[in-house]
């Protein structure tokens, strides 16, 4: 059992760096979910640390291993990637015993262990079946069945949920969830979608423009964003304001915790009710919120700071309506700094 | 550029070139000339087999713990050989039908539809016994093609 330690990763694939000094650390045995957007440099890390791509600066521990320098076929990693990568000529089976067949092992050994992995990713009667003739979930389990054959000191995925439907994506969700917890496995899975990152990760890392900017539990990172930029990718809305006794300042809080009563101290106009099918989701404008004692005027509707609200259908104001608006306190998080 | 020239206008050019270079009616202008119009196809067909699918797939076998030889062995060398047998077989078939630049660069070194086209006209049943043996390449062409088809890459 080791963990993985990223220290001051440059890593530049083309001709800018994408990684710039990034650190991460996952614990031994826990699982961390690596959310960022699109091109933040979330696949050129695993590639990294895979050994697949050059690093420019830093070093990679895994335990007491320093991998930096280490052919990637001697780091015992293994890697699921966005596509399952099967190999089209052989089995079922024999594309999960990849592995153990890389490591010298006598065909008796690999059939057994072949077919324990299948079973536990549930498909333990497909071991002779072609793999064109499977859907893409069952083929991604087939990857996932051949990373943990390799017994690897860490496991990487990929975005493995992303090409599948709704159904079948709480599937293999569940499944990473389960393997991961009952092997202890040192596991890190990279994902775009924070709502994803949370159900999946006991710890969830935002990554930005090359490094890491908030490493926390997923509650965390949802109620107590770290930064602005945190907040906005986490889809919290923040208002500048001004706390009692503690200066002005800027805040951040949960849409679902935004309270509408009409003879709430805020004044805001809802410029936008979408029905999501769950709530509907306001974008409201605040009235005069934020702005400093010499300057109490009613900003122009849209322009004044806009805050985001879910409310229960039933009781969903309509576009254009004013309403009061509560901001319970308990729940406000001032952003440091 | 060949794929795009007719080619007679290929075969007009290197003509001259290959008398400019004393390359005319030598085996190595036959090759020469016949790798021309071969070259173009093949490249195509090999472009696609070598992609970035095949480099996925060598990334998985590097994190899985393949060494490079084991790697080139199971994975590389199964996952092209498709794309490799099409490129020989569709070569070969290209080079095949060179009828006009093997005339006018080879200087009469015998190639096989050389020798046999003459026939073709005299009698019709050997020239219906003859078109067997030049459909013969192109069908297997085809098999392969179509096998390579089956597990793209």
């Amino acid at each position: 059992m080791s963990g993985l330690a990223c220290r001051e990763l440059t890593v530049s694939p083309g001709a800018d760096p994408v990684l710039r000094g990034l650190s991460l650390e996952v614990p031994a045995g826990s699982l961390t979910a690596l959310v960022g957007p699109s091109g933040a440099g979330k696949t050129t890390l695993l590639r990294a640390v895979a050994g697949l791509e050059r690093l420019d600066a830093g070093e990679v521990w895994l335990g007491d291993r320093r991998l930096d320098g280490v052919a990637p076929h001697r780091r015992r990693i293994a890697v699921v990637f966005q596509e399952p990568r099967l190999l089209p000529h052989l089995s079922v089976e024999d594309n999960v015993a990849l592995p153990l067949r890389a490591a010298g092992r006598p065909r008796e050994e690999r059939r057994t262990r072949a077919q324990g992995g299948l079973e536990e990713v549930g498909l333990g009667d497909f071991a002779d079946r072609r793999v064109r003739g499977l859907s893409g979930g069952e083929q991604q389990r087939v990857a996932v069945a051949r990373a943990l054959c390799a017994e690897p000191d860490l496991l990487m995925l990929d975005e493995p949920l992303v090409a599948l439907d709704p159904n079948r994506r709480e599937d293999l969700r569940r499944l990473i969830a389960r393997v991961q917890a009952e092997r202890r496995l040192t596991t890190l899975v990279i994902t775009h979608d924070r709502a994803e990152a949370a159900e999946l990760g006991e710890r969830v890392a935002l990554m930005l423009e090359g490094r890491i900017v908030q490493h926390d539990e997923p509650r965390a990172l949802f109620e107590r964003p770290g930064s602005e930029a945190v907040a906005r990718f986490f889809g919290v809305p923040v208002v500048p304001g001004e706390a009692v006794g503690a200066g002005p300042g800027t805040f951040a809080i949960r849409p679902e915790h935004v309270e509408l009563a009409s003879d709430g101290p805020l004044r805001a106009t809802v410029l936008e009710a979408v029905y999501t099918g769950a709530h509907v989701r306001l974008t409201l404008a605040l009235e005069g919120a934020g702005t400093g004692p010499e300057d109490r005027g009613t900003p122009p509707a849209g322009r004044g700071p806009k805050l985001e609200a879910w409310v229960a259908p039933a009781r969903a104001p309509r576009a254009g309506e004013r309403i009061g608006v509560t901001l319970p306190a308990e729940r406000l998080w001032r952003l440091p700094g | 550029m060949p794929l795009l020239v007719p080619p007679y206008a290929t075969g007009a050019g290197l003509a001259e070139w290959f008398i400019r270079l004393g390359l005319i009616d030598s085996l190595a202008g036959l090759v020469l000339a016949h790798l021309t119009a071969v070259a173009p196809y093949v490249v195509l067909i090999l472009v696609a087999g070598f992609g970035p699918k095949l480099s996925g797939l060598e990334d998985m076998g590097r994190s899985l713990g393949l060494s490079p030889f084991r790697r080139l062995w199971w994975v590389t060398h199964p996952s092209v050989g498709p794309t490799l047998g099409a490129a020989l077989v569709l070569g070969f078939l290209i080079s095949w039908s060179q009828y006009g630049s093997s005339l006018a660069v080879g200087g009469g070194t015998p190639m096989a539809p050389l020798v046999l086209l003459p026939f073709v006209r005299p009698d019709p049943q050997v020239a219906a016994a003859l078109s067997l043996v030049y459909v013969l390449p192109a069908l297997l062409a085809l098999l392969v093609t179509a096998r390579a088809a089956r597990s793209p890459l």
